[in-house]
């Protein structure tokens, strides 16, 4: 029995030995960040962290109506030698440890972009305190400005920057949601090449403090605006938001887009809006002649969801074909457009080095080496499908019912 | 004699090999055969099923089902019986302290970087002690518990997963450079071939004749699982960045992700996983006692139970005090020497056996019809 009591005691005992031993984390004794952003100024790396004040939101969720008092993050930065010396002289002016486990969004500025990212990939790869799925943007002025604008609808503002690009690149598509992880897979992938989406402040004065958002309309907010793209590690340039559309055409990574167009033909200014539900991209390399051609085939289909077309019957095949064409020819331009401005950076977001390296392993060894100038060179021949499979709840434009009466 | 199910000893034997194959496998493999490394375990799971036949074979002349080593004792005498005892000895023992350090040294890397190594390490040798002073029975049973939730989660795991997949990265086939695959198919080989463990558990198989059909069951569904992993790792990081990471499999968890409400299950998985490594390190510890014992002839085992603990504590505290001289180690003498344990001494003790058949079986017999 004295034996049997002992055991229990001795059991009870380790309990308290069991709490994670020395990596215990006290909540109240981690600053919980939300994001981070990377700078690099005068030759050194400045690190801004948006850290959540727990109470400040609680008040926010409670007080409905209440006015907002607090603002729900504090923003700080460090800076040194290394990004990692940066974080850790956070222990001077913070009375609390920097958490990274709830990190939504790293942004990073374009001068760290072009000073190089293969620190920071390092870092998220080698250590277990950073998750390898934040997401990832680009901004071409300082990127503490990004982390100390606020949001109105979302508390946390990274928060809501990481549901904005999620959001976009499901309904929208012109610019992806790219994670750490996948950043770090296409700059160490065959092309070395990489897209980063842009987010920027629109307007002069950042929305910093709770005064500022207590107000209906902002007077500046957090927007997504072009596609950064990279190249071994470094930053190359800049790609307009429709030229960032044929890249994922050409790329395969439409979820879903609106397209406008115009019924009228070559020239007309648009005037009807098609929602692409589904698109896929096939890429097929070719040797023709010592030249490489890249056939693109890009099938789209989805609804209409807007008409200004002064077109008699919707449910009229030869209608149908004629906008299906003038689609075509919009998704055409835009993959050219896209393809010239992807050339003349010479960065292949477009995954044509993946593809060749399957399909021409040999070739590919022979020019990987070059693979840049070898880009350019590529001659595209697209070839696109659009196909209208829904019109929509009425099968003639509003428009035709006022032109007949008018006829009348 | 304790007696164990032939479900129990499938789950003992895919407990031996998977979990530090799991941690290992994939960065060595995709880093020597890039894409092609499904290959490199589809030629393992040939290797291993080629030794399994060869335990299988050994395990069936021992008819009575004596312990393994005075079986060997018996069929071939004690000098040899001692010899090889004193060399699988050794292996377990090397073996138990290489894990130990393996599993420390993911833990400190991964989820308790401040906890002291020698914490860490006691704690999990005393589980493990306590476990194997009750017999291989127990540790059979509680392996086909471990076994029957690790793997369901681990096939729950994968199944998400390959939402994430991008089967194009497994191509171009046509890349294929033999060497390569070869190379590539070494760790693999190595970790399959630690169902040598069969020897020493054949006598406990409650139904004498299944060695074999242990055996093969078990290496093929740790090949099974291997290839999916590495498939995975593969179709999902692309074969570029596994090579630069330790720990690929469980990076790959970490990056599963649905909706808002499941992410970073990775800890859940590793959670999980734990269990194996302490069923693992049960059993290569089991070994080591068994084959001591075995070969000393000791009757009271408790005092040496503790001290060999002991031992295998040291070996994996100071032997490799740091992440690169166990990398090292794993490098350098790894392959040679699992090929020795594994490969070559058994293959030597089947030849062995095959020349003495005859005389022993036959004396096997008699005493048999005299103890009957």
């Amino acid at each position: 029995m004295r034996k049997r009591w002992g055991r229990t005691i001795l059991a009870m005992a380790l309990c308290f030995a069991l709490t994670g031993c020395w990596d215990r984390t006290e909540l109240n004794e981690l600053a919980i960040t939300a994001g981070t952003a990377i700078d690099w100024k005068e030759g050194r790396w400045v690190v801004t962290y948006q850290v959540v004040i727990p109470s400040a939101i609680s008040a926010v969720l409670t007080a409905v109506g209440g006015g907002a008092g607090k603002v729900p993050v504090i923003v700080y930065s460090t800076e040194g030698e290394t990004i990692r010396e940066a974080v850790a002289k956070s222990a001077l002016e913070s009375p609390r440890k920097l958490f990274f486990s709830h990190n939504r969004v790293v942004v990073i500025s374009s001068a760290a972009a072009l000073h190089g990212l293969e620190n920071l990939l390092d870092i998220y790869l080698r250590n277990p305190d950073t998750r390898e799925t934040v997401s990832t943007l680009i901004s071409d002025k300082d990127a503490r400005t990004i982390l100390e604008q606020l949001m109105q609808v979302q508390i946390i503002p990274s928060d809501g920057i990481e549901e904005t690009v999620k959001g976009e690149a499901e309904q929208l598509s012109t610019l992806p949601h790219v994670r750490m992880y996948n950043l770090a897979m296409s700059l160490a992938g065959p092309a070395h090449s990489a897209a980063l989406p842009e987010i920027l402040v629109s307007g002069d004065q950042g929305v910093t403090s709770a005064d500022d958002l207590s107000q209906t309309s902002l007077k500046s907010k957090l927007r997504l605006g072009r596609l950064g793209l990279l190249r071994d590690n470094r930053m190359v340039g800049w790609l307009s938001r429709s030229e960032a559309l044929g890249v994922a055409f050409i790329s395969n990574k439409v979820s879903e887009t609106s397209i406008i167009f115009s019924c009228e033909g070559d020239g007309a200014k648009p005037n009807s809006t098609f929602q692409i539900e589904h698109s896929k991209t096939k890429l097929r390399p070719e040797w023709k002649n010592g030249e490489l051609v890249m056939h693109i085939n890009i099938n789209s289909s989805g609804t209409l969801v807007e008409t200004g077309c002064s077109v008699e019957d919707l449910n009229n095949p030869a209608t149908i074909k004629q906008m299906e064409k003038q689609l075509r020819l919009q998704v055409l331009e835009q993959v050219e457009t896209s393809w010239e401005a992807t050339k003349k950076l010479k960065t292949d977001v477009l995954g044509f080095a993946d593809i060749i390296r399957r399909k021409y392993p040999k070739r590919w060894k022979e020019v990987k080496t070059d693979w840049p100038n070898q880009f350019s060179k590529i001659r595209i021949d697209p070839i696109v499908s659009v196909r209208i499979a829904r019109m929509g709840l009425s099968s003639k434009p509003y428009k035709t019912l006022l032109e007949k009466d008018g006829n009348r | 004699m304790q007696k164990i199910s032939t479900f129990q000893a499938v789950s003992l034997l895919i407990n031996t090999v998977m979990p530090t194959a799991i941690l290992i496998v994939p960065a060595a493999a995709i880093a020597i055969a890039s894409q092609d490394a499904w290959m490199s375990v589809l030629l393992a799971v040939v290797y291993g099923v080629l030794l399994v036949l060869l335990y299988g074979a050994i395990s069936k002349s021992n008819r009575r089902a004596r312990p393994f080593l005075e079986f060997v004792r018996e069929r071939l005498g004690w000098p040899t019986a001692i010899a090889v005892g004193f060399i699988l000895f050794i292996n377990y023992l090397t073996m138990t302290a290489g894990v130990l350090r393996e599993y420390i040294n993911f833990l400190s890397d991964e989820v308790l970087p401040k906890t002291p190594g020698y914490i860490l390490c006691v704690l999990t040798l005393i589980v493990v002690l306590y476990s194997v002073s009750h017999g291989l029975e127990v540790i059979a049973r509680t392996s086909a518990v471990v076994f029957a939730v690790s793997y369901l989660s681990m096939g729950v795991t994968f199944g998400l997963l390959l939402s994430m997949a991008h089967w194009s990265n497994l191509l171009p086939p046509s890349g294929i450079d033999a060497n390569k695959i070869i190379l590539g198919s070494l760790p693999s080989s190595n970790w399959l071939s630690e169902a040598s463990f069969l020897l020493l558990l054949a006598p406990y198989l409650s139904k004498a004749g299944d060695a074999r059909k242990t055996g093969l069951w078990a290496i093929l569904s740790s090949g099974a699982l291997l290839l999916s992993i590495i498939v995975l790792t593969i179709t999902v990081l692309g074969p570029d960045l596994p090579r630069m990471l330790t720990y690929p499999t469980f990076m790959i968890i970490g990056m599963l992700q649905y909706g808002t409400f499941l992410q970073r299950i990775e800890s859940i998985f590793i959670a999980v996983w734990i269990f194996t490594v302490y069923v693992k390190l049960a059993v290569l510890m089991f070994g080591t006692v068994h084959t001591f014992v075995h070969t000393f002839r000791i009757r009271s085992v408790r005092p040496f139970l503790i001290v060999l603990g002991l031992i295998v504590m040291f070996i994996a505290l100071f032997e490799w005090p740091d992440t690169l001289s166990s990398y090292e180690f794993n490098q350098s003498t790894m392959t040679t020497s699992f090929f020795f344990y594994n490969a070559i001494i058994p293959m030597l003790l089947w030849i062995a056996l095959l020349f003495t058949k005859d005389r022993t079986g036959k004396g096997g017999e008699e005493i048999a019809k005299k103890m009957g």
